[in-house]
């Protein structure tokens, strides 16, 4: 493959056009495949022989792939961007007179992929040169791959079998790391209600959908919807497959979290199994109600925290590691009125830095708001009485 | 960059001479406008098909400036009529101010020292809304609009940020010049989901470790964990015009921080709890309001009045109380009388 000749190439990818095989003509357009590593297929005038040898209108999608190998030869990926880009909006006018046929999906899905490979490095050509705006070229990949997705999405006319719409949660897959990547969160709105809409929802390929519930799962963190994030993401971790252990460890970087906030703390065999050691200090002093230990965590580890984009999570396991610190102190006290000077004693050998009774009340009132502690405070005496029963109920019973 | 498709304004005068003769003509002169020289453009909105004299009607980068400058320090303060009819004219003209500055495109990219020029315009936008916002917030929606306020004061503030990154980029010696420290930490006080804390995070080192935004940043996760009286004391050390903005921003918490005060107090007797106390968490001036707030929650008060009572099975309603944008506070008041709004806007009463 890798020595293939232009003659070769074309009448290759002619024939898999001519009987519709389109795995194998989505490979020949695919930089994923070792035919991009032949020097034979960009030589000076290949056009001439793309035109000899390659029919209307698969010609000008064959000369577009190669133009843009071209330049990703030479790594000039701007330009290698609007060659792909060129490419994508030709297939995409193709794709639409293919009425009642969907064997060109396959092309689809690795021309969209390309592109928005190449717009990411594009964009990192244009940072260096000094660019206004970063993620730029991104953008406009989104643009055109939204235009794919019009046409797919629209392709309610065709059977079940041969629709387009089978396209649409790839497409929309590769948006969303478009705008998890621009910061754009917002735009996914639109997709996520085509997706729920679309009567394929749960029939997608299974790769797709767990792609589709890991972002889906971080979307909802961000939106602080952290039972539906728990569902997205557990669905996305017991499927991905085995193999993959990095999807597998990214999916957890966001489902441990919010695990954590919602009562279940991970073992230390998941944290070293997926090397996530970064989260067994936060573990550790969850469990004991141990504030100290749980800021050193945080702030020994913050920048890969706050990349990840878990960091505020974390910090709200400051709530759960009040709860158990309270617990802690409760027991102690062995009574159901318990004085907040208690709290405040704990709180400050912890190394709570200028804290006073008023902030500990204000704590207390929102564990018992948030349900974590069963009881109320009264002002008048200063205490906190709590409920005979199960003052701490368990904090996966609340949520 | 589209950038021919912008006008150059060659007015150098406050108010365009065409504007004043129409304005005289129609009796729409306002008593600050004594004579062409004290007039100021006022705010319309930009229509289609202008003249290509267009130009004789915008103000050059300077003009609008000193125009600013007029504002401040010949109208506000001078202080001949009510703050409410201050901001009411300073407002509008302000508006004018910024229209002219997008229609020459000084809002899109980098234009040097230009770009300086017109940030620190936009800062005195900034904390002219702040400043009335917390001036003026105890007064009726019909004499004044925090919400419109609210609007003009984002849009301000996101606009600097995007002139801020291009500054970064193309020149960040020339971001020293301009308050970025002071404008970062007031979007993330005002910034009302936790978006606004996350861009905080990730913000570079340099900027993160300055004081004020290191102390917004903790004061926002604080209000996110619910510590209101943690954020409210960090507050108190911030400089006057991010106090003023944290204050705007709590106001819109206040029914979140009752409910959870309730929750956490209410007991199937009823408890007492002292509205001096409540007054203190909710950053009301006087009991009086603080009262006032909670009996239009759906709360009881006590005999003596002094307490609110929190009763298990009292349903809360939080539909608008007049007290509910109430910023008004005493001490802060008599600093604001005894500081020149100019000084306040330039930035100079920290």
């Amino acid at each position: 493959m890798a020595t293939m000749n232009l003659n070769q190439y074309l009448r290759e990818i002619q024939s898999s056009w001519e009987s519709r095989s389109g795995t194998e003509v989505s490979e020949l357009l695919s930089f994923n495949h070792p035919h991009v590593m032949s020097s034979k297929l960009t030589a000076d005038g290949f056009e001439k022989s793309v035109e000899r040898l390659v029919e209307s209108p698969l010609d000008e999608l064959v000369i577009l792939h190669l133009r843009c190998l071209n330049c990703v030869n030479q790594q000039k990926y701007l330009e290698a961007y609007s060659e792909q880009s060129a490419l994508v909006q030709a297939f995409t006018k193709l794709f639409q007179t293919q009425k009642e046929d969907n064997w060109a999906l396959f092309i689809m899905y690795v021309i969209s992929l390309d592109l928005r490979m190449f717009a990411i490095k594009a964009d990192k050509e244009l940072a260096k040169k000094g660019a206004d705006k970063p993620g730029q070229t991104l953008e406009k990949a989104a643009e055109c791959l939204m235009g794919l997705f019009r046409v797919c999405a629209a392709d309610n006319r065709s059977s079940d079998e041969d629709t387009k719409r089978w396209g649409m949660l790839y497409l929309v897959n590769q948006l969303f790391k478009i705008y998890f990547r621009i910061n754009k969160l917002h735009l996914c709105k639109a997709l996520i209600r085509a997706i729920d809409a679309s009567q394929f929802k749960d029939h997608f390929s299974l790769s797709q959908q767990v792609t589709y519930r890991y972002y889906v799962g971080r979307k909802a963190i961000f939106e602080s919807d952290f039972k539906s994030a728990e569902k997205f993401l557990t669905y996305a971790f017991e499927r991905c497959h085995k193999e993959c252990r990095n999807n597998k460890r990214l999916i957890l970087i966001y489902l441990i979290p919010v695990k954590m906030l919602l009562g279940h703390l991970p073992t230390p065999h998941l944290l070293r199994k997926y090397d996530l050691l970064q989260f067994s200090e936060v573990v550790q002093a969850v469990r004991e109600g141990n504030l100290r230990r749980l800021n050193n965590a945080l702030l020994q580890h913050d920048a890969f925290f706050i990349r990840c984009g878990v960091y505020l999570i974390l910090e709200k396991l400051k709530v759960t590691t009040y709860r158990n610190l309270f617990k802690k102190v409760t027991l102690l006290m062995k009574t159901h009125q318990i004085p907040i000077e208690a709290y405040l004693e704990a709180l400050k050998f912890m190394g709570v830095e200028d804290i006073d009774l008023d902030e500990t009340q204000c704590i207390i009132a929102n564990l018992i708001f948030e349900n974590k502690i069963k009881g109320y405070i009264s002002n008048s005496h200063n205490k906190l009485v709590i409920s005979k029963q199960n003052p701490f109920p368990p904090l996966a019973a609340i949520m | 960059m589209a950038a021919a498709t912008f006008v150059r304004g060659s007015c150098k005068t406050m108010c365009p001479p065409d504007e004043y003769e129409i304005r005289k003509e129609h009796n729409l002169v306002r008593p600050f406008e004594t004579s062409f020289l004290s007039a100021v453009k006022c705010y319309s909105r930009s229509a289609a098909g202008q003249s290509a004299a267009r130009h004789k009607n915008i103000r050059d980068l300077p003009t609008l400036e000193n125009t600013v400058k007029y504002l401040f320090e010949q109208v506000l303060d001078r202080r001949k009529t009510s703050l409410a009819q201050l901001y009411d004219f300073v407002f509008d003209r302000l508006r004018a101010v910024r229209q002219d500055l997008v229609v020459q495109g000084y809002l899109e990219g980098f234009s040097g020292q230009r770009t300086v020029t017109v940030v620190k315009i936009l800062e005195y936008c900034v904390r002219f809304y702040i400043y009335f916002q917390f001036r003026l917030s105890h007064l009726p929606v019909s004499a004044f609009s925090s919400h419109l306020n609210q609007n003009h004061l984002d849009e301000c503030l996101s606009q600097l940020l995007h002139l801020y990154s291009e500054i970064e980029v193309k020149n960040r010696d020339l971001l020293l010049q301009t308050s970025y420290i002071e404008i970062e930490a007031l979007d993330l006080l005002l910034s009302k989901n936790s978006a606004g804390l996350q861009r905080a995070l990730r913000l570079p080192f340099r900027t993160k470790s300055n004081t004020i935004v290191r102390n917004s940043i903790e004061i926002s996760i604080s209000l996110w964990l619910g510590n209101f009286v943690r954020a409210n004391h960090i507050a108190r050390g911030l400089p006057l015009n991010l106090q003023l903005a944290y204050r705007a921003h709590f106001s819109l918490l206040r029914p979140r921080v009752l409910e959870i005060y309730e929750r956490g107090h209410r007991s199937p007797q009823g408890t007492k709890f002292p509205l001096e106390k409540l007054r203190r968490y909710l950053l009301f001036d006087t009991a009086r309001q603080t009262a006032e707030y909670c009996v239009d929650c759906g709360l009881s008060l006590d005999d003596t009045g002094s307490s609110v009572i929190f009763k298990t099975g009292s349903a809360l309603t939080f539909s608008t109380s007049s007290q509910s944008n109430n910023l008004y506070d005493q001490d802060i008041e008599e600093t604001l009388d005894n500081v020149r709004i100019s000084h306040f806007l330039y930035g100079q009463s920290i």
